[in-house]
């Protein structure tokens, strides 16, 4: 599939994402080995990205397991689609079905819900599946182990169907914001990566692939703020996400440099917590402006 | 010995001379990942065993990749990254030799403990770290380094004293526990997201409806119904012990001595200048000896208050091992905070997005005359849950009397 760490990288910025060495070697290591990566990091690094660009550089299917709190078996695996069997069985009263041939039919693939989970064991596209199980850190112990399983051998049981075995093994990427710690026994199966928040090179490159249309003084100008604006103690740093909006927003705004009017006006773009607003606005503001 | 010789198969790498010296190189590696399993890193053989296939697939005198390979595999947490680091320098480049001497044969190099020591106390790689020390970069040790107290900082305020808790009294014990004992299902239990069959329950159980109906044929004739399970919720007590705290500090050991006993996976710490966590020592049976290990250990009791630093203390190194969204932290304290109050406020405010709710169990409220006057109490009210009285037993039952359980 791929033979090089480079051609990841190359690969992945034809896709406009801008990966670091350490990231691409992850991603041809977890090809090679057919191990899921673990990203964590800050919200807004772009981990979520990785699946899918992954997918498009694959051209395979990107399936998509938001985790939240409460999230179980049958909203992530199957469930069977009961209206639709309730019906079946009233159209079929009288048809002259036996009661097994009728429970055959009903319990059959036609019936199954399937889940991102199964979906991915069950894909048969070209390529297989990028399955992306996003935000981790928000699910509770409970769906943790139950993911454990389910990843160490990609098989699951269906008791009126039978065993079902994935034909190849999807492409697993797990992300967590660390909002909590994640059970070493998930970890230890997947290659753990840390991603940071970019350097202001990196950042500038990302910037220029992502807006085409920004002025080369402009893009130095947000990206030497945000690194500053990073430095700050806020409840929450602006990740790259943020740059780029605000970047989008400046350049709708018809804007060739900061101003700190402007900055004032747009901040709501690159801080989302009213604290963190105020502590910009009130503390912040001019001294990094002061150094620019 | 299968997995070695799988992996020493699977490597084939050419040194300057030509020679191959793949057995070489695992043998290296699998030295690695000892170094690295004696420094607590979690290091397993089928991890080995990824280590060595990936160094099939990629060009491993490369340094940077060789490092990265090694990291993805080995490493687990953020925070053992900067001791990662350490460790691989340490282990492939002890004299900062060139990377292409990756394959190089000389007996590893003793484990470096000291100069690892030094070198991480200096504290100069990256912010947040500074306070960090090496045990706490290391996952096997949490248990001991937990015991140990952690601001070093403060030594010129606080004042160091051991508290004498000889006399037990066995009766008001005994009191304690058993209102307790009413008390702990209401603050322990939530409402869970999961969904359990009940018979009353006021959600329509699809899944089992369907089976259950499948006798008539399809015809919907008796609903089954679902409710929401009720989950334990784990528990974090964090008891102010400082000076003005003293009056009720007896009463106060026996309630969290109480909890830890009455409900599982409580985690208790104590601050006053400092945090220490005392978990271990009150789930021993008898209060008696945990009392004396408990004066042993924290050394700041009746010392000054710093509410706010004990717990950016929690916050920073603490919280995200003790607390998941489903936490009830419960705070003890008159809130007289000798610190800085923004510190408090943002803390507090950090602590509340950390946790489920947050309890806070003020002694002062027993006097009819209180009033939350106080700075420091002015500053965490609006991120408490419940600011409610505890002083003496009495209190203690109308308290098991009046909190309602923490449901949604």
């Amino acid at each position: 599939m791929f033979t090089s760490i480079e051609e990841v990288q190359r690969l992945m910025e034809a896709q406009s994402y801008i990966a670091d060495r350490a990231l691409a070697t992850t991603l041809f290591l977890a090809i090679k080995l057919e191990k899921p990566i673990f990203l964590e990091g800050e919200a807004g690094v772009g981990k979520t990205e990785v699946a899918k660009v992954l997918a498009r550089i694959l051209q395979s299917r990107l399936i998509r397991l938001q985790c939240y709190e409460g999230l179980d078996a049958n909203t992530s695996l199957y469930e069977w689609n009961y209206s639709k069997q309730m019906l079946k069985i009233k159209l079929e009263e009288g048809g002259g079905r036996s009661r097994d041939e009728l429970e055959h039919i009903i319990f059959g693939e036609e019936f199954l819900l399937k889940r991102p989970l199964l979906d991915a064991i069950m894909s048969d596209g070209a390529a297989p599946p990028v399955l992306l199980i996003d935000e981790v850190d928000r699910s509770d112990e409970e769906f943790e182990a139950f993911l454990l399983e389910v990843l160490s051998d990609f098989q699951i049981t269906i008791p009126e169907i039978g065993t079902i075995k994935a034909e190849r093994r999807p492409f697993v990427i797990l992300t967590s914001n660390r909002t909590r710690e994640i059970h070493d026994a998930l970890k230890r199966r997947c290659l753990y990566l840390w991603l940071d928040y970019p350097t202001f090179e990196k950042e500038y490159q990302i910037v220029r692939a992502k807006i085409p249309g920004i002025q080369q003084a402009l893009a130095e100008q947000i990206c030497s703020f945000m690194q500053k604006l990073r430095q700050i103690n806020f409840y929450k740093r602006p990740g790259i996400a943020e740059t780029l909006d605000w970047a989008q927003a400046l350049l709708h705004l018809n804007q060739a440099g900061l101003v700190p009017e402007t900055i004032r006006d747009t901040v709501g773009c690159i801080l989302k917590y009213h604290e963190d607003v105020e502590k910009f606005k009130r503390d912040e503001m001019e001294r990094v402006l002061l150094e620019f | 010995m299968a997995t070695h010789e799988m992996a020493v198969q699977s490597v084939a790498i050419n040194d300057s001379d030509g020679t191959l010296q793949a057995e070489e190189l695992v043998n290296r590696v699998l030295l690695f990942g000892r170094y690295l399993k004696a420094l607590g890193f979690q290091v397993t053989p089928s991890r080995m065993l990824d280590v060595c296939r990936s160094l099939d697939y990629m060009d491993i005198t490369r340094r940077d990749d060789f490092y990265d390979a090694a990291r993805v595999n080995l490493v687990s947490h953020r925070d053992e990254l900067p001791l990662f680091e350490e460790a691989f320098k340490n282990f492939w480049e002890p004299e900062n030799q060139a990377p292409a001497d990756l394959c190089g044969l000389e007996e590893p190099a003793p484990l470096p403990e000291e100069s690892l020591y030094e070198d991480l106390d200096v504290g100069e790689s990256e912010a947040g770290f500074e306070e960090v020390t090496m045990e706490q970069w290391q996952p096997g040790n949490t248990q001991d380094f937990l015991a140990e107290s952690y601001e070093p900082g403060w030594t010129d305020q606080e004042i160091l004293t051991s508290k004498d808790f000889a006399q037990c009294d066995e009766r008001e014990l005994l009191l304690i526990r058993r209102v307790i004992a009413q008390l702990a299902p209401k603050i322990a239990s939530q409402l869970s997201r999961r969904k359990k069959s009940h018979r009353r329950g006021h959600l329509i159980d699809h899944r089992r409806t369907f089976r259950s109906n499948l006798k008539y044929g399809g015809d919907v004739l008796q609903l089954s119904h679902k409710t929401r399970r009720i989950r334990k919720t784990r528990l974090v007590l964090l008891c102010d012990v400082s000076g003005s705290m003293d009056y009720y500090s007896r009463f106060l050991i026996y309630f969290l001595y109480g909890l830890s006993q009455e409900l599982k996976g409580v985690e208790t710490l104590v601050f006053s200048t400092r945090l220490t966590r005392i978990t271990d020592l009150l789930r021993r049976k008898g209060l008696e000896q945990g009392l004396q290990a408990i004066a042993q250990r924290v050394m700041d009791w009746s010392g000054g208050t710093k509410i706010g630093t004990s717990l950016q203390t929690f916050n920073k190194y603490l919280a995200d091992k003790m607390l998941t969204r489903k936490s009830v932290v419960i705070i003890m304290s008159d809130g007289w905070d000798r610190g800085d109050v923004q510190v408090l406020e943002r803390e507090m405010r950090t602590l509340k997005h950390k946790s489920y709710k947050i309890i806070w169990l003020n002694p002062l409220l027993g006097s009819p005359h209180y009033q939350p006057l106080c700075q420091g109490i002015k500053a965490v009210l609006p991120y408490c849950d419940y600011f409610l009285p505890v002083h003496n037993l009495e209190s203690l039952i109308r308290l098991a009397r009046t909190l309602q359980p923490l449901w949604r």
